[in-house]
C-alpha cells in the first residue's frame, strides 16, 4: 500500500511539474535569504501591494541587530536620487527631468515585524556610498533583538509601491506592460569583509551595475488582472482564477539571489525544452516569427555553457522578448530570467538577437550563480560573460562572421570587443578593476570588452583547453558563493601552477597586475627589417712600409638585422617568429622587457618577414597591424583594395548619375 | 507592356550606340580610378609591409580594418574627401553626358564629335534644368521625410507593434522612390524635347514638358519601376558572381577585377537603354 501511494504521489508530481519542476533535487546554496511574498498589482493605479515574509539564517559568528534592504524602487522618486545623479540627465536617450508626476515611482516599508513587535519606526534610510541624503535605496532596519550566530529570523514585512513608467529596465509601459525587477524590498549581503569584519554588503542604487544578493528561495504569489500573461523566475505553480476579475499566478524558485516577473496582456507564450531545463519565452505577437532564433540561442547557450562551464541546475529559463514600447526593459538578465530586445526585421545575418541572448544567459553563470558583486567588481561579472557570449556564438556560427555575416560585412564576436576595447577615445582611461560608480568613462569598453579581451588573450597563452579547464574550475569552487576578483586571481595560480604548461602565462601576479589593476596599452611593433653581409679580417695591418691592405674574407651567412619596440607600458612574454627567404622560419622567445630590442639573425638567406606573437596570442594589442613587417611591401593586397574601392565608387556615381 | 516593348527598344538603341557608352565608362572611370589610386597608396604607406594585409586577400577582415582606421584615420580622412569630390564632380559632368548621349540619339551618330558638341551646346540648360529638378526631388523627399518622421514617432509612442510603423516609412520611401523615378522620367523627357527642337530655354521647356506628360504618367512610373527592378537584378547577380572568385591570388583578382569593369559596362548601357526608352 504504502509503495502504491509513494508512485502515486511521483506520477501526480510528474503531471503536476510535467513541464517544470521547481524543486531542484538538492540544495545547491545555504539558502540564507528566503522570501514568500504576495503581492496584488492594481494596474489602474499602477500600485502594488504586497506582504512579505523573510527567513534569514544568520550564517555568521557575530551576532546582528540591524538588517539592510535594498529598495531600489526609489531610485525613480525624483531627480535627487543616487541614480539618477550619476546618469547625468540621460537615461536612455531620456531626461528624467521631463518626466510628469504620475510616471515616477517609489516602495514604502509600512510594517516590519520581529516576533510580534514593530520595527519600522526605527527603521532609517542610509546612504554607505555618497552620503546622499535624498537617496532612498538602502534601508536599515534594527531588529528587537539580536540575531545570534546560526539563528534564523522571520521578518513580516507588509509594503507599497508606486510602479515608474519605466526609466531603465523596470516598471510599467502603456498597454500594461510590466517588467518587474527590483520590485522588493531585499535583503543585502552579511559577509565577511577582506580584513575580517563582518559587515552589510549592501549599496545603494547607482546607473550601471545592479548585483549582489544572498542566495535563497521564492515563493511568490502574485495577483493581477486576468487579462495579463505573466511570466517569471523559477516556475508556475499555481494559477487560480479568483473569479473577480483577477488571478493569482504563483511561482516557486529555488538557489537564486534575485527574483523578477512580468505581465502584459499580448504575449505570446512559445515553449520549449532542452535536457531537464524548461524553456518560456515571452514574446511580443510582431516578434513571434523570431522564437526559433530566440530559443535556439537560448539552447546553445545551455548547450556550450553546460559542456564548458559547468552544469546548469535549474529547471527554467524565462526570456522576455519585450514588444517596442517596453523595449527599456530589455538586455538584462535575472536568475532564470532574461530580457531581449528584438525588432519585427531582424535580417538572419545581424546575429545581435543571438549574441544578446547569449550574452544575457551567461549571466545565469556569472553572477547568478558564481555571485560577485557587480557593484564593486562589474568586470567580474560583465568580463566573464561577455568573453563566453563570445566563445558561444563562435561556436554556433564559426569564427568568420560570427555577429554579423551581410554582404560580405564578417565580424566575429571576439573582434568587436576587440573593436569596443581599442576604439575608445583613450583605452587608457581607467583599471578594469573599479567599482560601478567609479567608471565615468568607457564602462563597456573596458569592463565587458577589454575584461573579454584579456580573457582571450589567457587563451590565446594558455590554450583553449586549458582556458576551458581553469573556467570549469573555477566554476566548480566557487558556484553559490560569493568570490572576488583576488580569489579568481588565486584560482588561476593554483590551476595554472598544476597545468602541464605553469609558465604559460609568465607571472600571472604581473599579468593581472597589468591588465586588470593597471591602465597600460599592449602594443609591440616590429619597426625595421635590415640585412648585411659580414666581412671579417678586411682593412690595413701593419705599420709603416709594411702597411698593407687586407681584402679580408666575406662570410657565407646573412645576417638580418629585427627592431623591435614594446610601445605600451604592458610587458608580456611574446614570439618573434623570422621568415628567410628560403621559406624556413625560426621563432624567438622575447621578454618585453625593453622598449626596443634589436635582433640578429645569421643564415644562408635574409630575412624577409619578421612577426610578434605570429600566432595572435596577444589579442589585447591594441595594434596587431604593426607586430609585422615584410622587407618589401605586397603588392597584390592594396591593388585588391584599390580594385574594390573603383568598384564601388564607380557604382555610387551610377547610382547618383540617374538624376543627371 | 509598352513599357517592357520600350526598354526592348532602349536596349537596342544602347547597344547600336556602344561607343557612346564607351565615353561614359571612360569619364565615370577616369574619376573613380583617382579614388583607387590613392586607396592603394594609402594602404602601401600604412600598413603594406604588414603580414596582417594578407588576411584582407581572403576577404574583410574586421581586426585588419579597424585598427587600420583607428591609426592610420588621416588617409582614410582624405580618401572620404576624395569620394564626395568624385561625386560632385560627376554631377557636374552630369549635363555634358546626358546632352551628349541625347545627341547621339538624336542624330543617330554616336562619332565623338557629336557627343561632344550635344554636351557643350546644351550644358549650362541641362545644369539648370537638373537643379531645378533635384529642388522639387529635395523638396517633395523633405515634405514625404518629414510625414514618415512624424508618423514613425507618433507611432513608435502610440502604437502597441512597430509594424505599422514598418509599413507607414516602407510606403512613403516607395513613394519617394516613384516619385524620383517620375522626375528622372521628366527630367530625361524634358532634355530630349530641348534637344530635338534645338531650344535651350529652360523654364519655358520644363512647362511645356509637364503639359506633355499629363497623360504618360503612369507608364513613365512603370518604366522607371521596371529599370530599377533590371538594376536591383544586375546588382544581385553582378555581386553573387564577383562574391564566387575568391580572389586569393593574382590572376583570379585581375579576372574578378575584369568582370567589375564588365558589369559596370553593362550598367551604363542600361541606364542608356532607360534613357533610349523614356524619349520612345
Amino acid at each position: 500500500m504504502r509503495a502504491l501511494l509513494f508512485i502515486s504521489f511521483i506520477l501526480l508530481g510528474n503531471l503536476l511539474w510535467a513541464d517544470c519542476d521547481p524543486y531542484l533535487k538538492k540544495a545547491n546554496s545555504a539558502r540564507l535569504a528566503n522570501y514568500k511574498i504576495d503581492v496584488t498589482l492594481d494596474h489602474v493605479t499602477k500600485c502594488l501591494e504586497a506582504e512579505q515574509v523573510l527567513t534569514w539564517i544568520n550564517h555568521s559568528p557575530e551576532p546582528v541587530d540591524a538588517l539592510r534592504f535594498y529598495m531600489y524602487q526609489n531610485a525613480f522618486k525624483n531627480t535627487e536620487t543616487t541614480f539618477m545623479q550619476s546618469a547625468e540627465g540621460d537615461v536612455f536617450g531620456e531626461n528624467p527631468a521631463d518626466r510628469p508626476a504620475e510616471e515616477w515611482g517609489w516602495i514604502d516599508v509600512l510594517s516590519a515585524i520581529q516576533n510580534g513587535q514593530e520595527l519600522i519606526n526605527d527603521s532609517r534610510y542610509v546612504h554607505p556610498d555618497d552620503n546622499n541624503t535624498m537617496d532612498e535605496t538602502v534601508l536599515e532596519i534594527p531588529l528587537a533583538s539580536p540575531v545570534l550566530p546560526g539563528d534564523t529570523l522571520v521578518l513580516d514585512m507588509v509594503w507599497s509601491e508606486k510602479i515608474p513608467k519605466i526609466f531603465a529596465r523596470s516598471g510599467y509601459e502603456r498597454e500594461n506592460f510590466y517588467n518587474m525587477v527590483h520590485w522588493f524590498p531585499q535583503v543585502g549581503v552579511w559577509e565577511q569583509s577582506p580584513e575580517g569584519t563582518w559587515r552589510w554588503n549592501c549599496h545603494q542604487f547607482h546607473r550601471r551595475t545592479e548585483f549582489f544578493g544572498e542566495f535563497g528561495n521564492y515563493d511568490v504569489n502574485i495577483t493581477l488582472a486576468d487579462f495579463l500573461v505573466t511570466g517569471a523566475s523559477g516556475c508556475e505553480t499555481n494559477n487560480v482564477d479568483n473569479g473577480n476579475g483577477t488571478k493569482t499566478v504563483s511561482y516557486h524558485c529555488e538557489d537564486v539571489i534575485d527574483f523578477a516577473w512580468c505581465a502584459y496582456p499580448h504575449f505570446k507564450v512559445v515553449e520549449d525544452d532542452w535536457e531537464h531545463v524548461h524553456i518560456r519565452l515571452m514574446v511580443a505577437p510582431e516578434h513571434k516569427h523570431l522564437a526559433p532564433r530566440l530559443i535556439g540561442a537560448a539552447k546553445n547557450s545551455l548547450s556550450y555553457m553546460a559542456e564548458h562551464v559547468g552544469e546548469y541546475p535549474y529547471t527554467s529559463l524565462t526570456i522576455l522578448d519585450p514588444p517596442m514600447l517596453g523595449l527599456k526593459s530589455g538586455f538584462m538578465e535575472y536568475p532564470t530570467y532574461i530580457t531581449g530586445g528584438s525588432f519585427a526585421i531582424f535580417p538572419k545575418g545581424v546575429r545581435t538577437l543571438e549574441s544578446l541572448i547569449a550574452h544575457e544567459f551567461c549571466h545565469q553563470y556569472f553572477m547568478g550563480m558564481v555571485a560577485t558583486n557587480e557593484k564593486e567588481e562589474p568586470w567580474m561579472d560583465e568580463g566573464f560573460v561577455t568573453y563566453h557570449e563570445d566563445k558561444i556564438m563562435e561556436a554556433m556560427y564559426g569564427d568568420d562572421g560570427s555577429l554579423f555575416n551581410i554582404l560580405g560585412y564578417k565580424v566575429n564576436n571576439a573582434s568587436f570587443s576587440r573593436h569596443e576595447y581599442v576604439s575608445l577615445d583613450n583605452p587608457s582611461c581607467g583599471a578594469i578593476a573599479r567599482t560601478g560608480w567609479e567608471i565615468n568613462d568607457g564602462f563597456k569598453g573596458i569592463t565587458y570588452s577589454k575584461t573579454a579581451t584579456m580573457f582571450k588573450t589567457m587563451e590565446g597563452m594558455l590554450g583553449e583547453d586549458e582556458m576551458v579547464r581553469l573556467m570549469q574550475s573555477y566554476f566548480a569552487k566557487h558556484r553559490f558563493s560569493h568570490p572576488r576578483g583576488p580569489q579568481f586571481i588565486a584560482h588561476v595560480k593554483e590551476h595554472v601552477g598544476q597545468s602541464s604548461n605553469p609558465n604559460a602565462m609568465g607571472d600571472i601576479d604581473r599579468f593581472f597586475e597589468q591588465l586588470v589593476y593597471g591602465v597600460d596599452i599592449l602594443d609591440y611593433s616590429v619597426t625595421n627589417i635590415s640585412y648585411f653581409i659580414e666581412t671579417s679580417d678586411r682593412g690595413y695591418v701593419n705599420n709603416g712600409e709594411n702597411r698593407d691592405f687586407v681584402e679580408g674574407v666575406k662570410s657565407e651567412k646573412i645576417k638580418s638585422k629585427i627592431l623591435v619596440h614594446r610601445q605600451g607600458g604592458v610587458v608580456l612574454p611574446v614570439d618573434l617568429r623570422v621568415t628567410y627567404e628560403d621559406g624556413t622560419q625560426e621563432t624567438v622567445a622575447w621578454s618585453g622587457e625593453e622598449n626596443t630590442k634589436i635582433f640578429i639573425f645569421e643564415n644562408d638567406t635574409k630575412v624577409i618577414t619578421a612577426e610578434i606573437d605570429p600566432e595572435y596570442k596577444l589579442y589585447i594589442d591594441v595594434n596587431l597591424n604593426n607586430n609585422s613587417l615584410t622587407l618589401e611591401p605586397k603588392k597584390t593586397p592594396s591593388l585588391k583594395i584599390g580594385s574594390k574601392m573603383m568598384y564601388w565608387v564607380h557604382n555610387l556615381i551610377q547610382g547618383f548619375g540617374i538624376f543627371i | 507592356m509598352r513599357a517592357v516593348s520600350n526598354i526592348v527598344k532602349g536596349f537596342k538603341r544602347s547597344f547600336r550606340f556602344r561607343r557612346v557608352a564607351g565615353y561614359i565608362m571612360l569619364i565615370q572611370a577616369g574619376l573613380s580610378v583617382l579614388v583607387a589610386l590613392l586607396s592603394i597608396n594609402y594602404v602601401n604607406t600604412s600598413i603594406g609591409q604588414s603580414t596582417n594585409l594578407m588576411k584582407i586577400i581572403e576577404g574583410y577582415n574586421h581586426d585588419v580594418f579597424q585598427d587600420l582606421l583607428l591609426y592610420e584615420s588621416t588617409g582614410w580622412e582624405m580618401i572620404k574627401t576624395l569620394i564626395a569630390l568624385t561625386v560632385f564632380v560627376y554631377l557636374m559632368l552630369g549635363p555634358l553626358i546626358s546632352g551628349g548621349l541625347f545627341n547621339a540619339y538624336h542624330k543617330e551618330s554616336d562619332h565623338w564629335n557629336v557627343f561632344w558638341k550635344g554636351g557643350s551646346r546644351f550644358y549650362f540648360s541641362f545644369l539648370k534644368l537638373n537643379v531645378l529638378i533635384l529642388l522639387i526631388l529635395l523638396i517633395c523627399a523633405g515634405i514625404i521625410g518629414f510625414g514618415a518622421i512624424t508618423f514613425a514617432t507618433h507611432g513608435l509612442e502610440n502604437f502597441v507593434s512597430e509594424v505599422p510603423v514598418l509599413i507607414g516609412v516602407g510606403v512613403a520611401l516607395f513613394v519617394a522612390i516613384l516619385f524620383g523615378i517620375y522626375l528622372v522620367s521628366v527630367s530625361a523627357r524634358i532634355k530630349w524635347q530641348m534637344i530635338e527642337n534645338d531650344d535651350k530655354r529652360v523654364w519655358a521647356n520644363f512647362r511645356l514638358g509637364l503639359k506633355n506628360l499629363k497623360n504618360k504618367r503612369m507608364y513613365l512610373v512603370v518604366l522607371g519601376f521596371l529599370f530599377l527592378l533590371l538594376s536591383a537584378v544586375v546588382a544581385f547577380f553582378s555581386n553573387a558572381l564577383i562574391n564566387c572568385i575568391p580572389e586569393s591570388g593574382f590572376a583570379l583578382m585581375l579576372l574578378a577585377f575584369v568582370i567589375q569593369i564588365l558589369v559596370l559596362f553593362f550598367k551604363v548601357f542600361l541606364r542608356n537603354a532607360y534613357q533610349a526608352a523614356i524619349i520612345e
